[in-house]
């Protein structure tokens, strides 16, 4: 290699370091324009918050238990999509992408169709004297709406880059299509599976627009800071915003550290 | 008696079969083709894994339909070897013993002995990640001989291993098919084929175009693909006779015409190659070092990628290649007479 190849190996690292480290900036900046603002004691009084703190431990549960029922079903389905062809394979891909486009206040008003009162489902709820509206598992319809698709796509992407071999050599060795999917492709694919399962959980928690929509209270963390915003102004909901930040790049890194190490 | 009858499987463009083959308990078959050939394709619908279009595939005269009568009868090792990467070597050789509820006391002991005999019995704890391609193979092999399959298939169990492993795997299959298992093995090396058949079927897009003895199929000029391949080698079965003055006198099976070759490690017979390139050809005897020079007629020519094929018969038959020039210069037509000639050292052992 010449001094000249040097050159501009050099500068074509430069330039890609500049324009990731801007990108990186960018979500940086705000994150921390927020911890130099914080004054201290308003974060301990925060901390001290009972209505805070029930705020983002009713989130974090929500998205928790709303990510985990709806993987049942998802995880099906994406196995399905990674190992299937079927009529319509294109069309059904096209709806699972469908709440990433949609405004998140349209996709509150689109759930109050089957959950509140007037609707079927709503009304038989409301016969047995339940209601979606105002409950945490209304929320959890409005969390699941709008992050599913990334639980979906991430599994369905991970089964599918698993050589089919593995599952054929299964099958080749008695093993039954359950046991192939539970003892072979899950594990196999549980990196992707839990990545999804991360970006799903994400989502749920930083959702604002639908829930807004389906249940104003009980008060999740994304609500609480808008009401606090409102209510009191940028000081007073700054140090919650915060903290729910805090909280949930905790969780990231643990979630993603016990991912385990990749196979294929 | 393994049969299969009238098999057919399509997808998109490729379309395979019909396909029939009969083969005994105690066969071993290679399947021989050039890639793209639809030889690992032929495998998965013998191990169930792929449904066929028509077609039947009989096992003692009863036909296999179910996926449990596949994995009951059938067992199947994948070119890639598909060894489970999550499990360790223990977990990958038990796998089909638990996924079949039978994971006894006396078949624990039996997937120890299968490790033992294939030496991988050291590896037991380990992941498959870090393995070299032989010790894999092994534990693979294991993995699927410890369920006793009545028919072993084997795609392409030899192309991913070095040299020295592929002699020592040869020798395993070999004693695996002496234990009485069918073994149906697909390749596209001819030396797989003539080291360890005792059937092959030739197999050229999707259909098998020769069926039979590997003397039968590699006598005749029957297919494209033995074409080819007997373009570049001459086999015969011989016995060891003579060692004089550091070279070895061979008496060919069936016609007894001798040949010379330098020492080589042998047990006294077994089948011997000359490659087409080695064999010179003459209108004269002439004198020169050579130690193998047979009189013989030349029976065919034809076309082929760099010049020209010509099959001599010198009692025994040889095939070798020309350039368009020489063979101009030669005036090579079927009936004449020619001398074809080879050195000692061109004479190879195969196996």
């Amino acid at each position: 290699m010449t001094t000249s190849d040097y050159s501009r190996k050099r500068a074509f690292t430069l330039v890609f370091t500049f324009l990731a480290g801007l990108l990186i900036l960018f979500i940086v900046a705000p994150i921390g324009g927020m911890f130099l603002h914080t004054q201290w004691p308003q974060m301990a009084s925060t901390l001290a918050d009972g209505e805070v703190t029930g705020s983002i431990i009713l989130t974090l549960m929500i998205a928790m238990m709303t990510t985990l029922i709806v993987g049942i079903f998802a995880i099906p389905l994406a196995y399905l999509l990674a190992r299937h062809h079927f009529y319509g394979k294109i069309l059904v891909n096209a709806i699972i992408d469908l709440p990433i486009v949609i405004p998140h206040a349209a996709a509150g008003i689109a759930l109050l169709s089957i959950l509140s009162k007037q609707s079927l489902l709503g009304g038989v709820a409301e016969s047995l004297g339940f209601h979606f509206v105002g409950h945490p598992v209304g929320i959890g319809f409005a969390m699941a709406f709008v992050s599913v698709p990334f639980l979906v796509n991430a599994a369905r992407d991970g089964f599918a880059s698993l050589p089919l071999q593995y599952e054929q050599a299964a099958v080749s060795l008695g093993a039954s299509r359950w046991r192939v999917f539970y003892t072979i492709a899950l594990p196999l694919a549980r990196r992707s599976i839990l990545s999804g399962m991360v970006m799903m959980f994400a989502r749920g928690i930083s959702e604002f627009g639908a829930v807004v929509i389906i249940a104003y209270y009980p008060m999740v963390s994304s609500v609480l800071i808008f009401e606090r915003f409102g209510a009191y102004g940028l000081n007073y909901a700054r140090p919650i915003a915060l903290l729910v930040i805090l909280v949930s790049l905790v969780i990231f890194i643990l979630l993603r550290s016990i991912g385990g190490r990749r196979y294929v | 008696m393994f049969e299969v009858a009238d098999l057919s499987y399509e997808l998109g463009d490729f379309s395979l079969g019909p396909i029939n083959l009969q083969l005994h308990d105690k066969d071993y078959c290679v399947i021989l083709g050039p890639s793209g050939a639809g030889k690992s394709q032929l495998l998965y619908l013998l191990a169930g894994l792929v449904k066929p279009g028509v077609g039947r595939i009989l096992y003692q005269h009863q036909a296999i339909r179910q996926p449990a009568d596949y994995a009951k009868w059938v067992g199947l090792l994948f070119q890639q070897y598909a060894l489970f990467p999550h499990l360790s070597v223990w977990d990958n050789v038990v796998y089909g013993l638990k996924a079949r509820k039978i994971f006894t006391n006396a078949n624990r002991k039996k997937a120890v002995e299968w490790m033992k005999q294939l030496n991988v019995m050291h590896l037991s704890n380990r992941r498959i990640n870090g393995l070299s391609g032989g010790e894999q193979q092994r534990i693979a092999l294991a993995r699927t001989l410890v369920l006793e399959p009545r028919i072993l298939l084997l795609d392409e169990p030899l192309a991913a291993v070095d040299a020295p492993f592929r002699r020592e795997l040869r020798t395993v299959l070999k004693r695996i098919h002496q234990k009485g298992m069918l073994v149906i093995h697909v390749t596209h090396d001819y030396e797989e084929a003539l080291a360890l058949a005792t059937q092959v079927a030739i197999m050229e897009q999707g259909q098998v175009t020769a069926t039979g003895s590997p003397e039968k199929v590699f006598s005749r000029l029957n297919t494209g693909f033995v074409a080819r391949l007997l373009g570049e080698v001459n086999i015969f079965e011989v016995m060891h006779t003579a060692a004089e003055q550091g070279v070895w006198t061979w008496k060919e099976k069936h016609t007894g015409w001798e040949l010379k070759s330098l020492p080589f490690s042998s047990n006294g017979f077994g089948k011997i190659l000359v490659r087409t390139r080695d064999v010179l050809l003459a209108e004269e005897p002439f004198s020169s070092s050579v130690q193998n020079m047979l009189k013989g007629t030349v029976e065919a020519y034809l076309p082929a990628s760099g010049g020209v094929h010509v099959s001599v018969d010198a009692g025994l038959k040889f095939h070798l290649l020309l350039s368009e020039k020489a063979a101009e210069s030669l005036r090579i037509k079927p009936g004449k007479t020619v001398y074809v000639a080879f050195k000692a050292s061109a004479v190879q052992p195969i196996g």
